[in-house]
């Protein structure tokens, strides 16, 4: 098999090509006001514990109690990720000492996790896709922080975050190169944000991956030894993270020795990745099911109410987009990746008189010139100075006719610099394109009369109509209709 | 009312005054309208095992949180690892360590299904062996609360703690088997050392253990410890 018919990225080598392995752990925070098994809140940068309840704080004789929200928010994303719902699950404690763990155990789930397998689609360059399979996700409690920054001699313990619910999201060793493992965290986080169940922010490590990375020769079916790659939190990070890795991997193999399963942590700084724990330092975390906690059971019913609940997801309104406004694949996927522009587009198009005419001129629009200029400058679409409603009627004006593309640039600039009604801006300002033919034709005669020898030229030169163009959009001032314009000079030029 | 006698219950080598006791309370009972059945429960021999390592198990989790770090003793370490080791070497007892070292053993890899699943599975048909007496049609069983009285700090266990542990084989089947238990004290043994009986009922089914108590209680009249200190 050459490398050319793989679907997906190899390492080449002096021995041959090489193809890499990847699964991933996905921990998500949960969207929620209080935590997976105490009343206290999950507000973020809160004074250091000041959001700890007696069972965080792993008081002796204290007894946790499921947070039904996070049961539902679990759900949602099992459906959303079209997993199989286990109406049954347990919690089990995992058992190691740590000082961010008051418990000395965290309560997890082990054997039976509230939700099995499911699945995530992702589009790659080039209109390629494929499909990584999920194992399951499953419910815990996060750690607290530890602070080595406030005494020289000792380390301070934050419980603010000790018992907030995460989702731990296990996926198959479905992933092959560091593109697909980029594309698969996007995606991921993407579905969790439009469905509201994790903020997905990764700065401040509410969205964070374990990703378990080997490598075998291309062809071959059987599975290399892995290494499991902790804590990353940037899909950026997570692309040379596996790069370097493979190619460590590789360089091991081709030298004649053998990879040791251990625990590696990536140095951004440095981009390698370093030995954290060997497989003999691994922990016995001597998992029971938690004696604390009944089985979580609950209806098929309560699950079909969240099914009816669940938004339409990225892929969804994706397939939407491109059938409804014949907006192109890559176009639609733009939209899509987040939330808030995919929100952003929707509302441009309920502002527009013909969704149908203008739906795709939108879309343009939002990401050229909109999503250019909020780049270019780091405004967030949030705080974008041109509203929806305002690049809808901007865009209104090209649809029916009454501002030229290169007009509504301008109007654009004004918009994002003063604000104002697009419509009202057009008619103050006189920027409204010139379809009236005799007012065109004046200027036409005028260009004509003036330039004799242009005329001449053009008879026998027809392209240069396109000079006599310029000329009359200039005396303009761009405000004729370029097509009335090119039609009324071939005419008068005799080409 | 059926009141369960548990045939498993009487123990080789038991000593008589707690045949005596056993019976004195069937026979109160009796006379206050009860009907007497005898009942079996065959997994009783395989309580004692079985809770001896559920009970370490939850205990060595449990007990994970005295580790010097959130509050109580804490004996200073070079590092995080030596300070754990030094205070709960410090601060547990023998019988605390030798509970958690027994539950760390019986949790961990390669051990797990042998022991912790396995005394599980014990547990649901020690659970099964209650659930076909109530079946039955019986309300509550009448049992020995120990096999002997109280024994002196330090008297047994010393060179076995199993000795030690036997002392628990009556109570123990009832916390195996997640029932409501009652334990009253009903006489004294030759040393004048109080003796109880214990009744156990149906799952939530507490208010009719108390109405059997009281009935034990008021045959048994009261006792008053002899002043020692």
């Amino acid at each position: 098999m050459t490398a050319a018919a793989a679907p997906h990225k190899l390492i080449k080598s002096a021995t041959g090509d090489w193809e890499v392995v990847i699964g991933m752990e996905v921990h998500a925070q949960v969207t929620s006001n209080s935590k997976l098994f105490s009343g206290a809140s999950t507000a973020f940068g809160g004074e250091p514990n000041s959001h700890v309840s007696l069972v965080d704080a792993a008081m002796p004789g204290m007894l946790p109690v499921i947070n039904e929200e996070c049961v539902r928010q679990a759900v949602l994303t099992g459906l959303g990720l079209n997993a199989k719902i286990n109406l049954r699950s347990v919690f089990d404690r995992k058992n190691y000492f740590y000082p961010d763990s008051p418990q000395g155990y965290q309560i997890s789930q082990y054997k039976s996790p509230i939700v099995g397998e499911g699945e995530v689609s992702l589009e790659l360059d080039g209109g390629r896709s494929v499909t990584i399979g999920i194992e399951r996700l499953h419910l815990e409690q996060d750690a607290g922080k530890l602070l080595h920054d406030q005494s020289p001699t000792m380390s301070y313990v934050d419980l603010n975050r000790c018992g907030v619910a995460l989702m731990e999201i296990v996926s198959k060793p479905d992933i092959r190169d560091a593109e697909q493992a980029k594309a698969y965290v996007t995606k991921l986080r993407s579905i969790l944000r439009y469905l509201g169940t994790c903020d997905g922010d990764m700065e401040k490590g509410n969205l964070r991956a374990d990703v378990n990375v080997s490598v075998r020769r291309y062809g071959e079916t059987a599975f290399g030894t892995r290494c499991e790659i902790k804590n990353m939190n940037s899909v950026n990070f997570i692309g040379q993270a596996i790069e370097y890795e493979a190619r460590r991997q590789i360089e091991i193999i081709e030298d004649g020795g053998t990879i040791d399963q251990e625990t590696r942590l990536f140095d951004p700084n440095k981009g390698e990745t370093r030995s954290m724990r060997s497989k003999e330092e691994a922990h016995d975390y001597r998992y029971f099911p938690d004696p604390d906690l009944l089985p979580l059971e609950f209806t098929r019913s309560f699950v079909d109410g969240l099914k009816a609940q669940l938004p339409e997801l990225p892929d969804q309104k994706r397939s939407r987009f491109i059938t409804g406004f014949g907006l192109s694949p890559y176009d639609a996927s733009v939209l899509v990746a987040e939330r808030e522009s995919a929100e952003f587009y929707e509302t441009v198009l309920s502002g527009l008189a013909d969704k149908a005419r203008d739906g795709k001129l939108a879309a343009n629009w939002v990401i050229n010139e909109l999503f250019g200029r909020l780049n270019k400058e780091s405004v967030a679409i949030a705080a974008s100075p041109v509203s929806a409603q305002q690049l809808a009627a901007i865009v209104d004006l090209i649809g029916e006719g009454t501002i030229s593309g290169k007009i509504a640039k301008d109007l654009f600039e004004i918009v994002w610099q003063e604000g104002g009604d697009p419509r009202a801006l057009v008619e103050t300002r006189g920027m409204k394109q010139v379809t009236d033919l005799g007012a065109i034709e004046k200027v036409v005669d005028d260009i004509i009369a003036a330039n004799p020898d242009k005329v001449e030229q053009a008879k026998a030169k027809p392209q240069l109509v396109g000079w006599f163009v310029g000329q009359v959009m200039k005396s303009s001032g761009g405000k004729a209709n370029p097509q009335a314009v090119n039609d009324l000079l071939k005419s008068k030029l005799g080409i | 009312m059926k009141i369960g006698i548990p045939r498993e219950y009487r123990l080789d080598g038991m000593p008589a005054e707690i045949e005596k006791l056993w019976s004195d309370g069937a026979q109160w009972l009796k006379a206050a309208g009860a009907e007497l059945v005898e009942v079996s429960l065959p997994h009783t021999k395989y309580a004692l095992p079985a809770y001896y390592i559920v009970a370490p198990a939850e205990a060595s989790s449990n007990l994970a949180r005295y580790d010097g770090v959130r509050y109580g003793l804490r004996d200073p370490g070079k590092n995080i690892i030596e300070m754990y080791e030094n205070t709960r070497a410090d601060g547990f007892g023998d019988e605390v360590r030798r509970r958690v070292l027994i539950g760390t053993y019986v949790l961990s890899a390669g051990y797990y299904d042998a022991y912790y699943l396995r005394a599980q599975k014990v547990r649901t048909l020690i659970k099964k062996d209650f659930e076909d007496c109530f079946a039955k049609g019986v309300n509550a069983i009448l049992t020995p609360a120990t096999p002997s009285a109280a024994f002196g700090i330090g008297e047994k266990g010393g060179a076995d703690p199993v000795e030690m542990y036997l002392n628990d084989i009556f109570t123990v089947t009832v916390n195996m088997a997640g029932l409501p238990g009652i334990a009253v004290p009903a006489g004294k043994d030759s040393q004048g050392l109080p003796l109880g009986l214990q009744l156990i009922g149906r799952p939530f089914d507490e208010e009719t253990l108390f109405s059997l108590g009281e009935v034990i209680e008021q045959a048994a009249g009261r006792f008053t410890a002899p002043k020692w200190w």
